[in-house]
Protein backbone atom coordinates (compact mmCIF):
# COMPACT_ATOMS: atom_id res chain seq x y z
CA UNK A 1 0.00 0.00 0.00
CA UNK A 2 2.84 1.98 1.06
CA UNK A 3 4.55 1.54 -2.26
CA UNK A 4 1.48 2.48 -4.19
CA UNK A 5 1.19 5.69 -2.59
CA UNK A 6 4.46 6.33 -3.25
CA UNK A 7 4.24 5.54 -7.30
CA UNK A 8 0.82 7.84 -7.19
CA UNK A 9 2.74 10.46 -6.23
CA UNK A 10 5.73 9.98 -7.66
CA UNK A 11 3.32 9.79 -11.24
CA UNK A 12 0.89 13.16 -10.14
CA UNK A 13 3.48 15.93 -11.41
CA UNK A 14 3.51 14.11 -14.88
CA UNK A 15 -0.57 13.69 -14.64
CA UNK A 16 -1.22 17.26 -13.45
CA UNK A 17 0.31 18.13 -16.90
CA UNK A 18 -2.21 16.42 -18.82
CA UNK A 19 -5.25 18.34 -20.08
CA UNK A 20 -8.48 16.29 -19.96
CA UNK A 21 -9.93 16.91 -22.74
CA UNK A 22 -13.17 14.71 -21.92
CA UNK A 23 -15.16 17.62 -21.81
CA UNK A 24 -14.41 18.55 -25.62
CA UNK A 25 -15.34 14.94 -26.65
CA UNK A 26 -18.44 14.69 -24.70
CA UNK A 27 -19.31 18.33 -26.78
CA UNK A 28 -17.95 16.72 -30.19
CA UNK A 29 -21.47 15.09 -31.02
CA UNK A 30 -23.33 18.38 -30.89
CA UNK A 31 -20.66 20.10 -33.17
CA UNK A 32 -21.29 20.97 -36.73
CA UNK A 33 -17.76 20.70 -37.05
CA UNK A 34 -14.82 19.80 -35.00
CA UNK A 35 -10.98 19.33 -35.44
CA UNK A 36 -8.71 17.45 -33.19
CA UNK A 37 -4.57 17.44 -33.31
CA UNK A 38 -2.51 15.28 -31.58
CA UNK A 39 1.37 15.97 -32.61
CA UNK A 40 4.18 14.87 -30.84
CA UNK A 41 7.93 15.99 -31.26
CA UNK A 42 8.29 12.39 -33.01
CA UNK A 43 6.36 13.10 -35.67
CA UNK A 44 7.60 15.84 -36.44
CA UNK A 45 11.05 14.48 -36.25
CA UNK A 46 9.82 12.40 -39.36
CA UNK A 47 8.24 15.50 -41.26
CA UNK A 48 11.75 16.82 -40.95
CA UNK A 49 13.39 13.92 -42.25
CA UNK A 50 11.56 14.49 -45.42
CA UNK A 51 12.11 17.92 -46.17
CA UNK A 52 14.84 19.98 -47.97
CA UNK A 53 18.17 20.83 -45.95
CA UNK A 54 16.79 24.44 -44.49
CA UNK A 55 13.30 23.62 -43.80
CA UNK A 56 13.94 19.68 -42.28
CA UNK A 57 16.30 21.89 -39.56
CA UNK A 58 13.78 24.17 -38.99
CA UNK A 59 11.65 21.56 -38.10
CA UNK A 60 14.23 19.30 -36.85
CA UNK A 61 14.90 22.01 -34.55
CA UNK A 62 11.63 22.61 -33.09
CA UNK A 63 11.11 18.81 -32.85
CA UNK A 64 14.16 18.92 -30.41
CA UNK A 65 11.88 21.03 -27.77
CA UNK A 66 8.59 20.77 -28.54
CA UNK A 67 7.27 17.82 -26.33
CA UNK A 68 3.02 18.06 -27.98
CA UNK A 69 0.76 19.83 -29.91
CA UNK A 70 -2.95 19.32 -28.88
CA UNK A 71 -5.95 21.30 -30.71
CA UNK A 72 -9.64 21.03 -30.11
CA UNK A 73 -11.68 23.00 -32.17
CA UNK A 74 -15.36 22.74 -32.02
CA UNK A 75 -18.12 24.43 -34.58
CA UNK A 76 -21.79 24.42 -33.57
CA UNK A 77 -24.63 25.65 -35.45
CA UNK A 78 -26.28 28.02 -33.09
CA UNK A 79 -25.33 29.56 -29.63
CA UNK A 80 -26.18 27.57 -26.54
CA UNK A 81 -24.48 24.57 -27.19
CA UNK A 82 -22.11 24.99 -24.23
CA UNK A 83 -22.15 26.24 -20.84
CA UNK A 84 -19.81 28.96 -20.88
CA UNK A 85 -19.61 28.62 -16.73
CA UNK A 86 -18.05 24.72 -17.89
CA UNK A 87 -15.63 25.86 -20.05
CA UNK A 88 -14.01 28.87 -17.66
CA UNK A 89 -14.54 26.04 -14.69
CA UNK A 90 -12.11 23.47 -16.91
CA UNK A 91 -9.52 26.41 -17.77
CA UNK A 92 -9.63 26.84 -13.68
CA UNK A 93 -8.67 23.39 -13.23
CA UNK A 94 -5.92 23.24 -16.01
CA UNK A 95 -4.90 26.26 -14.54
CA UNK A 96 -4.18 24.63 -11.20
CA UNK A 97 -2.99 22.35 -11.77
CA UNK A 98 -0.32 22.92 -14.54
CA UNK A 99 1.50 26.18 -13.26
CA UNK A 100 0.20 28.56 -15.57
CA UNK A 101 -0.04 32.00 -15.97
CA UNK A 102 -2.71 34.14 -17.75
CA UNK A 103 -1.21 36.49 -20.30
CA UNK A 104 -4.22 37.68 -21.79
CA UNK A 105 -7.95 37.80 -20.75
CA UNK A 106 -10.52 38.99 -22.87
CA UNK A 107 -13.92 38.44 -21.38
CA UNK A 108 -17.01 39.11 -22.69
CA UNK A 109 -21.06 38.98 -21.96
CA UNK A 110 -20.83 35.06 -24.03
CA UNK A 111 -17.40 35.32 -24.92
CA UNK A 112 -14.02 34.34 -23.61
CA UNK A 113 -10.62 34.05 -24.52
CA UNK A 114 -7.61 33.49 -22.05
CA UNK A 115 -4.08 32.97 -23.20
CA UNK A 116 -1.66 31.24 -20.49
CA UNK A 117 2.25 30.59 -20.65
CA UNK A 118 3.91 28.13 -18.40
CA UNK A 119 7.46 28.51 -16.71
CA UNK A 120 9.42 25.71 -16.21
CA UNK A 121 11.95 25.48 -13.06
CA UNK A 122 14.34 27.35 -14.98
CA UNK A 123 11.94 30.09 -15.35
CA UNK A 124 12.00 30.08 -18.80
CA UNK A 125 8.44 29.15 -20.57
CA UNK A 126 7.88 26.12 -21.84
CA UNK A 127 4.36 25.89 -22.67
CA UNK A 128 1.67 27.80 -24.02
CA UNK A 129 -2.39 27.61 -23.85
CA UNK A 130 -5.15 29.13 -25.43
CA UNK A 131 -8.63 28.87 -24.42
CA UNK A 132 -11.28 30.83 -26.37
CA UNK A 133 -14.47 30.81 -26.57
CA UNK A 134 -17.30 32.05 -28.73
CA UNK A 135 -20.76 31.76 -28.68
CA UNK A 136 -20.36 29.20 -31.63
CA UNK A 137 -17.09 28.29 -31.13
CA UNK A 138 -14.73 27.02 -28.36
CA UNK A 139 -11.20 26.15 -29.52
CA UNK A 140 -8.20 24.94 -27.00
CA UNK A 141 -5.01 24.83 -27.98
CA UNK A 142 -1.77 23.38 -25.93
CA UNK A 143 1.72 23.37 -26.94
CA UNK A 144 3.79 21.55 -24.48
CA UNK A 145 7.63 22.96 -24.54
CA UNK A 146 7.73 25.90 -26.75
CA UNK A 147 6.06 29.35 -25.38
CA UNK A 148 7.47 31.43 -28.15
CA UNK A 149 4.96 31.38 -31.07
CA UNK A 150 7.30 32.91 -33.64
CA UNK A 151 9.14 29.77 -33.48
CA UNK A 152 5.74 27.69 -34.93
CA UNK A 153 5.30 30.53 -37.24
CA UNK A 154 8.77 29.79 -38.79
CA UNK A 155 6.83 26.63 -39.75
CA UNK A 156 5.41 28.91 -42.22
CA UNK A 157 6.55 27.82 -46.31
CA UNK A 158 8.03 24.88 -44.92
CA UNK A 159 6.66 21.65 -46.41
CA UNK A 160 3.67 23.29 -47.78
CA UNK A 161 2.62 25.14 -44.97
CA UNK A 162 1.39 28.64 -45.65
CA UNK A 163 3.07 31.70 -44.38
CA UNK A 164 0.38 32.47 -41.18
CA UNK A 165 3.79 34.56 -39.46
CA UNK A 166 1.43 37.59 -39.08
CA UNK A 167 -0.83 37.04 -36.13
CA UNK A 168 1.92 34.57 -34.86
CA UNK A 169 3.99 37.38 -34.11
CA UNK A 170 6.41 36.20 -36.37
CA UNK A 171 6.00 39.33 -38.76
CA UNK A 172 5.25 41.94 -36.91
CA UNK A 173 7.49 44.10 -34.68
CA UNK A 174 6.61 46.84 -32.25
CA UNK A 175 8.94 48.81 -30.20
CA UNK A 176 9.33 47.71 -26.49
CA UNK A 177 8.03 51.24 -25.78
CA UNK A 178 4.82 50.71 -27.30
CA UNK A 179 4.42 46.85 -26.74
CA UNK A 180 5.00 47.02 -22.86
CA UNK A 181 1.47 49.46 -22.06
CA UNK A 182 -0.08 46.78 -24.99
CA UNK A 183 -0.03 43.81 -22.84
CA UNK A 184 -3.16 44.29 -20.51
CA UNK A 185 -4.91 41.90 -18.77
CA UNK A 186 -8.25 42.80 -18.12
CA UNK A 187 -8.66 40.53 -15.21
CA UNK B 1 62.71 -56.97 -104.55
CA UNK B 2 63.27 -54.63 -107.32
CA UNK B 3 61.61 -50.86 -107.15
CA UNK B 4 58.47 -52.60 -108.88
CA UNK B 5 57.75 -54.75 -106.38
CA UNK B 6 58.36 -52.24 -103.52
CA UNK B 7 56.02 -49.48 -104.91
CA UNK B 8 53.24 -52.04 -105.46
CA UNK B 9 53.91 -53.71 -101.81
CA UNK B 10 53.48 -49.77 -100.78
CA UNK B 11 50.20 -49.18 -102.80
CA UNK B 12 48.92 -52.88 -101.40
CA UNK B 13 49.46 -51.28 -97.95
CA UNK B 14 47.98 -47.74 -98.72
CA UNK B 15 44.48 -49.30 -99.92
CA UNK B 16 44.24 -52.36 -97.43
CA UNK B 17 40.80 -52.01 -95.86
CA UNK B 18 41.11 -50.72 -92.46
CA UNK B 19 38.38 -51.01 -90.09
CA UNK B 20 37.06 -47.69 -88.19
CA UNK B 21 36.68 -47.51 -85.02
CA UNK B 22 33.33 -48.83 -83.59
CA UNK B 23 32.69 -45.04 -81.94
CA UNK B 24 33.83 -43.56 -85.42
CA UNK B 25 29.72 -42.56 -86.25
CA UNK B 26 28.77 -41.26 -82.52
CA UNK B 27 31.87 -39.11 -82.52
CA UNK B 28 31.17 -37.58 -85.91
CA UNK B 29 27.37 -37.16 -85.16
CA UNK B 30 28.19 -35.56 -81.87
CA UNK B 31 30.51 -33.30 -83.17
CA UNK B 32 28.34 -32.31 -85.92
CA UNK B 33 25.55 -31.43 -83.22
CA UNK B 34 24.65 -27.69 -82.47
CA UNK B 35 26.65 -26.49 -79.17
CA UNK B 36 24.39 -26.05 -75.70
CA UNK B 37 25.10 -23.26 -73.73
CA UNK B 38 26.61 -24.11 -70.35
CA UNK B 39 24.66 -25.28 -67.88
CA UNK B 40 24.27 -23.53 -64.39
CA UNK B 41 25.14 -25.65 -61.51
CA UNK B 42 21.37 -26.33 -59.74
CA UNK B 43 23.08 -25.13 -56.56
CA UNK B 44 23.87 -21.96 -58.07
CA UNK B 45 20.70 -21.20 -59.95
CA UNK B 46 18.77 -21.92 -56.68
CA UNK B 47 21.25 -19.64 -55.01
CA UNK B 48 20.68 -16.72 -57.54
CA UNK B 49 16.49 -17.43 -57.65
CA UNK B 50 16.77 -16.81 -53.30
CA UNK B 51 18.97 -13.42 -54.13
CA UNK B 52 16.32 -12.42 -56.40
CA UNK B 53 13.62 -13.38 -54.50
CA UNK B 54 14.82 -11.63 -51.25
CA UNK B 55 16.19 -8.50 -53.04
CA UNK B 56 12.88 -8.37 -54.55
CA UNK B 57 11.06 -8.18 -51.55
CA UNK B 58 13.56 -6.15 -49.44
CA UNK B 59 13.11 -3.58 -52.32
CA UNK B 60 9.01 -3.94 -52.15
CA UNK B 61 9.11 -3.69 -48.19
CA UNK B 62 11.70 -0.30 -48.43
CA UNK B 63 9.06 1.12 -50.89
CA UNK B 64 5.99 0.24 -48.60
CA UNK B 65 8.01 1.84 -45.85
CA UNK B 66 8.79 4.86 -47.81
CA UNK B 67 4.99 5.44 -48.83
CA UNK B 68 3.56 4.74 -45.56
CA UNK B 69 6.51 7.09 -44.03
CA UNK B 70 5.41 10.20 -47.01
CA UNK B 71 1.36 9.57 -46.15
CA UNK B 72 1.76 9.65 -42.31
CA UNK B 73 4.63 13.08 -42.92
CA UNK B 74 1.71 14.36 -44.75
CA UNK B 75 -0.74 13.15 -42.04
CA UNK B 76 1.64 15.38 -39.58
CA UNK B 77 1.62 18.10 -42.27
CA UNK B 78 -1.75 18.65 -42.39
CA UNK B 79 -2.04 18.61 -38.68
CA UNK B 80 0.67 21.34 -38.12
CA UNK B 81 -1.54 23.26 -40.97
CA UNK B 82 -4.60 23.05 -38.89
CA UNK B 83 -2.89 23.99 -35.76
CA UNK B 84 -1.43 27.38 -37.12
CA UNK B 85 -4.83 28.18 -38.94
CA UNK B 86 -6.45 27.59 -35.49
CA UNK B 87 -4.24 29.36 -33.69
CA UNK B 88 -3.49 32.45 -35.76
CA UNK B 89 -7.30 32.55 -35.99
CA UNK B 90 -8.06 32.74 -32.58
CA UNK B 91 -5.09 34.89 -31.75
CA UNK B 92 -6.28 37.29 -34.68
CA UNK B 93 -10.34 37.27 -32.97
CA UNK B 94 -8.28 38.20 -29.45
CA UNK B 95 -6.30 40.99 -31.09
CA UNK B 96 -9.03 42.51 -32.80
CA UNK B 97 -10.99 42.47 -29.47
CA UNK B 98 -8.31 44.08 -27.38
CA UNK B 99 -7.60 46.55 -30.09
CA UNK B 100 -11.22 47.34 -29.97
CA UNK B 101 -10.76 48.34 -26.73
CA UNK B 102 -7.64 50.74 -27.05
CA UNK B 103 -4.90 47.88 -26.99
CA UNK B 104 -2.64 48.08 -30.62
CA UNK B 105 -1.38 44.73 -30.38
CA UNK B 106 -0.35 41.94 -28.48
CA UNK B 107 3.23 39.74 -28.94
CA UNK B 108 3.17 36.33 -27.87
CA UNK B 109 6.74 36.28 -27.39
CA UNK B 110 9.22 35.60 -24.39
CA UNK B 111 10.66 39.22 -23.56
CA UNK B 112 14.59 38.34 -22.23
CA UNK B 113 15.31 39.48 -18.25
Amino acid sequence: MKRLLILAAALMPLGAQQIDFSYFDKLAEKAKESAIVNLGPEQLALLASMQSKQGGKDLADLAKTLKGIQVRSLEFDAPGQYDLNEFRAMGEKIKSGGGWMPLVTVKEKDEFTEILIRKGADGKGNGLLILAAEPKELTLVHIDGVSDLASLAKLGGIAGIPEIAGALGGARKVSPAKSAPSKKNDE
Amino acid sequence: MNSFDHLDQQLRDAFRRVEPPPDLAARILRRAEPRRPRRLPRWLAAAAAVLAVAGGSIGFLRWQESRVRAREAERVRRQLVLTLEITSRTLSRTEQRLRSIGVETIRLQEVPE
